[in-house]
């Protein structure tokens, strides 16, 4: 399940993005999810010219600056332990592990990142890997409770928004962007207003693979939902 | 006990990650024939140098007795590059929200030292934290390839499966690909069914995941 400020969102966001404003878009997230800062960082993008990393941040310049002037990477559980993670990082589970890290957190609230935190990592097909953050001041509690919604949202804004920086810098690798047969049944009867359920009916599927379909053919059409996804696809004359 | 290791960290638990090679190559190469590479006993493959996610079913003496190894499908899977031929004309997966399993493998020795349901309760388990995985990381779907004997195994232990193609012959083994839901309501069903009253990935499954590395 989806939140719902994703749905409310979906039409803002991208158009925020057509107009290559990243870092607007990542306030806007963090604006409407109640979240103190979001943060992107890509490493190994497949740039030509440099092997600088992508930076696209919330945050304070002066937070920033002390980040890169006290080589905070370093030690930054975020970086050193989470990019090279499969699962979300929840800071919960690193923020106290030693007093060095525990006052890189004191000192990072002091800036006004939040203490609890989530981080996605990214991987893309080349080797291309990204961290997308997010953090809030909420209390432990509050946190274990909108965890669950941030998981599945912010997977999906997460590899939008890396999609979006890729597509920025002339570097998204267009790879076999048609829809199979399938894709496109599934899309069909979503445009019709049919639900997964109903759909599976009538293409004798279960719904557990038209929803894995439209998911699939999403990702493709490079849309936050499935009513964004039947948009751009009938803009495509796929549909 | 289940324990996750971030294939980034495997040469902190060089034992363990051993341990699962071999028991890799015992079942696909020696069990199940599957055209793998075996060296010393040890089966590994491109897919490990990719910094994979590990889970490992350990005994009482920590000895690996199941395993699977997960990847992101926006970046390279088995799916993409080795099993395409499994999947239906034209269909690419690439979702953040999809997630490949593979080297899914039960050691069936010591899973019966357990006792007569050893096996199914170590399927149980495996195929438990697979969706418990998917449902804590956000995840819709968990694909992954298996042979028509595997889809038995799962069927019978309640789990919700479903066919992504009908099987192919690679080399001599039917293999197939094959979807699960990652969800509140598949995850409850395969506990009912196998009488489990609680998860396997638990808070301090990931704790030790994360404080490990």
């Amino acid at each position: 399940m989806l939140g719902r400020v994703f749905y409310d969102l979906v039409d803002e966001i991208d158009k925020v993005l057509q107009e290559h404003k990243g870092s607007e878009f990542l306030a806007t997230l963090a604006q409407r999810y109640g979240l103190s800062h979001v943060a992107y960082l890509g490493i190994n993008l497949p740039k030509q010219d440099d092997k600088e990393a992508y930076i696209t941040t919330t945050y304070s310049d002066k937070w920033v600056r002390r980040y890169v002037s006290q080589h905070y990477v370093r030690i930054d559980p975020v970086i050193q332990v989470g990019l090279q993670g499969l699962l979300p990082l929840d800071w919960q589970t690193v923020r106290d592990s030693n007093p060095a890290i525990k006052r890189f957190f004191g000192e990072a609230g002091e800036f006004g990142v939040g203490r609890q935190g989530l981080s996605f990592p990214i991987r893309g097909l080349h080797g291309e890997t990204a961290m997308f953050s997010i953090n809030s001041h909420v209390s432990d509690a509050e946190w274990r409770k909108v965890k669950k919604e941030f998981m599945r949202d912010f997977q999906i804004l997460a590899y939008h928004f890396h999609t979006h920086v890729l597509e920025e810098i002339g570097k998204l690798d267009e790879g076999p962007r048609q829809l199979s047969p399938r894709e496109i049944e599934c899309l069909k009867w979503a445009a019709a207003g049919k639900s997964a359920w109903e759909t599976s009916r009538i293409l004798g599927i279960s719904s557990c693979t038209v929803e894995f379909y439209l998911e699939a053919a999403r990702v493709k059409l490079n849309a936050v939902n499935k009513v964004q996804a039947v948009a751009k696809a009938v803009r495509k004359h796929i549909l | 006990m289940m324990v996750l290791i971030q294939g980034s960290e495997a040469d902190k638990h060089s034992q363990l990650i051993d341990a699962m090679h071999r028991l890799r190559a015992k079942v696909f190469g020696d069990r199940l024939g599957w055209a793998v590479t075996v060296v010393d006993g040890r089966e590994r493959d491109k897919f490990d140098d990719l910094n994979p996610l590990y889970a490992l079913s350990l005994d009482a003496a920590d000895r690996v007795v199941g395993t699977f190894r997960l990847l992101q499908t926006t970046g390279p899977t088995m799916l993409g590059e080795v099993f395409s031929a499994c999947l239906p004309p034209g269909l690419v997966i690439r979702s953040p929200i999809i997630w490949e399993s593979t080297r899914f493998c039960v050691d069936t020795e010591l899973a019966r030292e357990r006792g007569e349901r050893g096996l199914s309760e170590v399927t149980a388990e495996l195929l438990s934290s697979l969706l418990e995985i998917g449902l804590y990381a956000g995840l819709s779907h968990i694909v992954t390839v298996i042979d028509v004997r595997m889809e038995r195994i799962l069927r019978r232990a309640g789990c919700p499966i479903e066919r992504l193609a009908e099987p192919v012959k690679i080399g001599d083994v039917p293999t197939l690909a094959i979807l699960m839901e990652c969800s509140d309501e598949t995850v409850a069903h395969l506990h009912q069914r196998n009488g489990l009253s609680e998860g396997f990935i638990r808070p301090e499954t990931i704790m030790r995941l994360h404080q490990a590395a």
